[in-house]
């Protein structure tokens, strides 16, 4: 099976997709958050002391705790969801006042996947009537246990992060190499360190050269919207399908409502982008840096409004400059990766990427141990799924005749013994329609599925016929809706 | 409810009581009954066995599914399938197989007798007529009753 290896490229797209995963569905929250900072904070448009106490909470409790759920519910269900916030707790706790949303997108699928593996362990050997106490005290201790280990963790660890990363920032100051520090701004930045970077590194040298210099570059390091409305100048000009059809909104929320974290998901789930956004960076940086301007303080929310009025007259065209040759440098390179991921016919819905077990790694070598057409490796399938939405259920195989045929026709014949309002189909790998919901393949094929549409959710069947699989999935959708 | 489904021609379609050890026996027999009935032009065997090689069809209750790979479809003429009963059955990726279904079909050229062939699998008791029968009208028989109880599926 060539098509089974998966190249770095995809590996990568497929890991990006996964954290991009755990952000789409929380986009609401962030914007929810992003409006209430850009009206309440003092810096904002109308400045509210006591709401913006709102602030704060949202952004170190409540985002990335709506994360760590998501995260946890793609590996564990709705199980793995509550396991989820309650290690990412952990995390919150030990390091006070830093949003902890790359420990959440770590302990969320973590946890989550830690619980399905405990519940499949105890599986039919819990004594009838008493499955509920112990679905709740598993979850409790095991939950617990991991939001200890979680806390004591990751306060060291963030020290020692935010230390090298501090570190760093002095070293490219004393060296003069400001522009250079995009290199590891950007990927910090999509992978939602912004707020850490700004408010927690950024923002206190920048005072300290404000004293002396009346203005700062280092403010405008993370807040600059010029590259990310490149990238979705990018996506809106060369882009397809619904990663295209959102990017002028996004260009709203991003570019004048200063909401950076909505095209972060645009990186993730196309990484190569990141070297456009680092380009961006160090033109805009090297901009300022060269006509010396910057900014009084950081512009947050970071939109055109905030950073034009934190802006001294002096400093003005220089800084607007720098937005504008960012973005133009972004759009430029990053039009180059958005038509190569649309020439090799990528994803590109920005959809609710569920990708259950697989992202773990649990299950990448499934297939490449032997040529028959047993294997029984996909036990884990059915519980994975998040079949909450499942309306129209694919069964693929590799030209769509014989055996995809037959299977679906198997399992729409217990579907509609169900009267289930679920619609089957059976087509080629090649032509998963968009639409679909849950793409089913034999274990062979899953990894080509999976290849070919990493977002969707994915089940394997070892069987064609007789899928045990199939009666799980179908007593799932009949209990759970 | 519409009559039936496959009509006598279908006769011709059917071999029982071949024997063969190998996978490659099976699936040329089933492509000559499609070949001799005009159904597929010679080289869509080929396919079959070539597909066969990436992606081996059986299914399960000793049945396979052999059909050609997507640069042979140009040589299907129509849809339809031809079915060989190898009452000894032959060993195969560890599978006793002992039923070959021939496809020539084009993509999503819907079979219904491929669907009812399905139905008709996942029900024990005419599953054990479909897979044992004594005479080729009796696999007839089986699928167009079948059909007549169900509908198109």
């Amino acid at each position: 099976m060539a098509e089974e290896k998966t190249t770095v490229s995809q590996k990568l797209q497929k890991f990006g997709a996964f954290l991009a995963g755990m952000v789409i569905p929380n986009i609401g929250a962030f914007i929810g958050f992003g409006l209430i900072t850009a009206f309440f904070l003092e810096t904002g448009w109308t400045p509210n002391e006591k709401l913006a106490l709102l602030i704060t909470p949202i952004l170190n409790n409540l985002l990335p705790i709506l994360i760590g759920h998501t995260g946890g519910k793609m590996t564990g269900g709705d199980r793995g969801g509550v396991i989820g916030a309650l290690v990412t707790m952990g995390a919150i706790v030990a390091v006070d006042g830093t949003p902890m949303f790359l420990a959440a997108m770590i302990l969320g699928p973590l946890s989550g996947w830690v619980i399905k593996k405990f519940d499949q362990a105890v599986d039919g050997k819990i004594p009838g009537g008493f499955e509920m106490i112990v679905n709740n005290f598993s979850l409790g201790i095991i939950g617990a246990i991991l939001c200890c280990i979680a806390m004591l963790v990751f306060g060291p660890v963030m020290e020692t992060v935010t230390s090298v990363l501090t570190n760093g920032v002095n070293w490219i100051v004393e060296h003069n190499a400001l522009p250079l520090s995009a290199i590891f701004v950007e990927p910090a930045k999509v992978l939602f360190l912004n707020n850490a970077l700004d408010h927690g590194i950024f923002g206190p040298i920048g005072y300290e050269q404000v004293k002396t210099l009346g203005h700062s570059a280092l403010f405008m390091l993370v807040p600059n919207p010029g590259a990310g409305l490149g990238l979705l100048l990018a996506y809106w000009f060369f882009g397809k399908g619904e990663m295209k059809d959102a990017a002028p909104g996004m260009i709203l929320i991003h570019f004048f409502g200063g909401i950076h974290e909505v095209y972060f998901p645009y990186v993730l789930s196309n990484p190569l982008t990141i070297i456009g956004m680092i380009a961006g960076g160090i033109v805009g940086t090297g901009t300022l840096t060269i006509l010396d301007v910057g900014t009084v303080a950081t512009p947050s929310p970071g939109s055109i409004f905030s950073v034009i009025a934190l802006s001294p007259p002096n400093c003005m065209f220089g800084v607007i400059l720098s937005v504008i040759l960012s973005c133009i440098v972004s759009l430029v390179v990053n039009a180059f990766f958005v038509k190569r991921m649309v020439a090799k016919g990528g994803d590109t819905s920005l959809g609710e990427s569920v990708i259950p077990k697989e992202a773990m790694g649990s299950s990448e070598s499934e297939g490449s141990s032997s040529d028959t057409a047993v294997t029984n490796d996909s036990s884990l399938g059915v519980d994975g799924l998040d079949i909450s939405k499942i309306k129209k259920i694919v069964v693929a195989c590799d030209a769509g005749m014989g055996s995809s045929a037959m299977s679906a026709a198997a399992l729409k014949k217990k579907v509609k013994a169900e009267n289930l309002p679920i619609e089957v189909i059976n087509t080629a790998i090649s032509r998963i329609p968009d639409d679909a919901d849950l793409v089913i393949t034999h274990v062979e094929l899953t990894g080509t599925a999976k290849a070919a549409q990493p977002n969707k959710q994915h089940l394997s069947i070892s069987n064609y016929l007789k899928a045990p699989e199939y009666d799980q999935l179908v007593e799932r959708l009949k209990s759970e809706r | 409810m519409a009559g039936k489904l496959l009509s006598d021609d279908f006769l011709n379609l059917i071999c029982l009581d071949f024997s063969c050890s190998t996978a490659e026996d099976a699936i040329r027999q089933a492509g000559n009954l499609l070949l001799e009935n005009q159904y597929i032009t010679s080289e869509y065997i080929d396919g079959m066995l070539r597909r066969e090689q990436d992606h081996p069809t059986y299914l399960d209750f000793g049945v396979m599914i052999p059909h050609g790979t997507e640069d042979s479809l140009s040589c299907v003429l129509r849809p339809g399938i031809s079915i060989v009963h190898i009452p000894r059955g032959f060993s195969y990726l560890g599978h006793r197989v002992s039923f070959v279904i021939g496809i020539s079909s084009r993509e999503e050229d819907p079979l219904q007798e491929l669907m009812q062939i399905t139905d008709i699998l996942l029900e024990p008791e005419k599953r054990g007529r479909l897979l044992n029968p004594s005479s080729k009208q009796e696999i007839i028989d089986v699928i167009n009753e079948n059909y007549f109880e169900k509908g198109e599926l």
